[in-house]
């Protein structure tokens, strides 16, 4: 009676990260670094709710996870992927105190697993690896190595309200706008759906040394 | 109210400890993982007489009267499959523990194998044949109630009836209410009469009208010496019995009734979404929980739909949902496994539309 089981629920690893994005680019990173692949994604489904997603979403959505039957029989570790935004540390607690909503381990420090909770052990990377940002300004580099544009997006940017914006949040506008402006065929693309690119020109690298630091510690996680 | 249930060698249960029941407790899981069976085990505590085991065994398409052969094989037959792993040599035992001291109570089931049929002198038959010759007991239900005592069940087949002479009367107050079967309709009109003479029916009938328009009276008739409940309804002439208008409208009046019959007690339902229309599955929930709150009536029900798990939660309010027990039931190596999935859990995962069942 498998039928029923969600792919992210096969494997001992679960991954859960904050949006769909997030989710295709592990995808993508799996795959193009030939990275074990016994693990299980999955991302907080803000849609079926109504109610938020993102870090906000994640006691919830794991609470609800916890409900299916094989959580209980697969599951022994969880690895919860955040953004680290404007401060890392607040940025930690707030996933510490999702994680404290669904009743899991909650660590003390990023990186690590805890010890096990109900057979489940936890662990929190947040991204990007030590420093503040999120996953479009990880991903910055490799999107400027294959594009260019650098000085054209500073330009551009400093002439916008977004000039008054954190660097994170300005790396979500000059992201999207690398990939809008850069796919002639389907410029409303965005960076959710950029993974799903067929095409690996039209697509930023996830073997750009950009992700290695997030790589090794995701390995590390990840490996039996 | 039952706090506490622990089942022993019973059916597909190894052992098991449910502490901490609810008002409202919803058991779900696969076919054959042992719902009804956890449905059956609580009614039996609840002092039920042993033929309720043969009836869902009827229910199932394994009725007494169809078993012919040897008695010790009839016997095997019709009580071998309540031990678990159909080993009769160990005792089956059910527990209560609740609120009340009348709530304390255990079923304890034996099974004794050979030497049964035996002659005895016509003055001491009380179970006699028309051969002379007297069927011993193979199966024994032996229930204690605190502040009560021990009485012991000893039921027997003649003539291709169950037999059960005395039957115990200090029974908690418990009603089940089978998937297939919506009871016995002169059950269903001798609880309304209750109800009537005790000038009660009439918030009933509204209460009923309020979630079946349609219906625009309920009273009891006798047709061919048979009391039936009657339904008034609109745009016919003539009153009809409630069964012939809707299986779902004479399930809920069965539902009701008896729990406007067992105050204090409890009553069991199993598959309760079945015959009642998905939408209506709300307000069925919604006049259910009321009725659960009047009569102060614990409720026990199974069920294999996410939409009537979804109806309890709007009918209920998140608040009052979370607080309900929630049993998922999984059978594996021929064992009950009996998992509790915390309120606010499955609340999220009904909101996600995440699979729980």
């Amino acid at each position: 009676m498998n039928k029923s089981i969600p792919d992210y629920l096969k494997y001992n690893i679960l991954i859960v990260c904050e949006g769909v994005g997030d989710k295709n680019f592990l995808d993508k990173f799996i795959l193009e670094r030939n990275l074990p692949s016994n693990v299980g994604i999955t991302h907080v489904n803000e849609s079926a709710t109504g109610k938020s997603g993102g870090r906000e979403g994640l006691g919830s959505y794991l609470l609800a996870i916890k409900a299916n039957r094989h959580f209980e029989k697969n599951i022994k570790k969880i690895i919860v992927i955040s953004d680290n935004d404007d401060d890392m540390v607040t940025s930690f607690n707030s996933v510490c105190n999702q994680l404290k909503t669904a009743s899991l381990a909650i660590p003390n420090t990023v990186n690590e697993y805890t010890k096990e909770k109900d057979g489940v052990s936890v662990a929190v990377v947040m991204i990007p690896v030590g420093k503040n940002g999120n996953m479009e300004s990880m991903c910055m580099p490799a999107a400027h190595e294959r594009w260019g544009l650098e000085k054209e997006l500073d330009s551009w940017i400093n002439n916008t309200p977004a000039v008054n914006w954190s660097f994170g949040k300005q790396c979500k506008v000059r992201l999207h706008a690398l990939i809008s402006v850069n796919n002639k065929k389907r410029p409303e693309t965005g960076f959710a759906m950029h993974w799903n690119e067929k095409k690996p020109e039209m697509r930023i690298s996830t073997k750009h040394k950009c992700f290695d630091d997030f790589g090794n510690v995701f390995l590390k996680l990840i490996s039996p | 109210m039952i706090e506490q249930i622990d089942i022993q060698n019973f059916r597909s249960f190894k052992e098991l400890r449910l502490r901490e029941i609810q008002p409202v407790t919803l058991i779900f899981g696969d076919n054959g993982s042992g719902k009804t069976s956890l449905l059956e085990a609580l009614f039996l505590a609840c002092g039920a007489s042993p033929e309720l085991l043969q009836r869902t065994n009827a229910w199932r398409g394994m009725d007494a009267k169809h078993y012919s052969g040897q008695v010790e094989d009839v016997d095997r037959a019709l009580w071998g499959d309540v031990f678990h792993q159909l080993n009769t040599d160990v005792k089956a035992k059910i527990s209560l523990r609740g609120t009340q001291s009348h709530e304390r109570r255990s079923v304890t089931i034996t099974y004794r194998d050979g030497g049964i049929t035996k002659l005895v002198p016509p003055s001491r038959d009380q179970t006699r044949t028309k051969a002379g010759l007297v069927r011993g007991n193979r199966v024994r239900f032996e229930y204690h109630v605190d502040g009560y005592g021990d009485f012991v069940v000893e039921p027997y087949v003649q003539n291709g009836q169950l037999v059960i002479d005395n039957q115990f009367e200090a029974n908690f107050k418990a009603s089940f209410v089978s998937s297939s079967r919506l009871g016995f309709s002169g059950e269903t009109a001798t609880r309304f009469s209750k109800l009537s003479v005790n000038y009660d029916s009439e918030t009933f009938v509204s209460q009923f009208r309020k979630k079946f328009e349609s219906i625009k009276g309920l009273s009891i008739e006798t047709m061919g010496g048979n009391p039936m409940l009657y339904a008034s309804v609109e745009g016919l002439s003539q009153k009809i019995p409630l069964g012939s208008v809707s299986g779902g409208m004479t399930k809920l009046a069965t539902i009701l009734l008896s729990m406007s019959e067992h105050k204090n007690g409890c009553i069991i339902i199993d598959e309760i979404e079945n015959g009642f229309y998905f939408d209506r599955m709300e307000e069925i929930w919604a006049v259910i929980l009321e009725f659960s709150d009047v009569y102060n009536c614990q409720i026990f029900a199974s069920t294999h739909s996410y939409e009537c798990m979804k109806a309890l939660n709007r009918a209920s309010g998140e608040t009052n949902f979370e607080e309900y027990t929630y049993l998922r039931t999984e059978l594996k190596d021929g064992v009950t496994k009996v998992y509790r999935v915390p309120g606010k859990s499955l609340l999220r995962a009904l909101e996600y539309n995440i699979e729980v069942r």
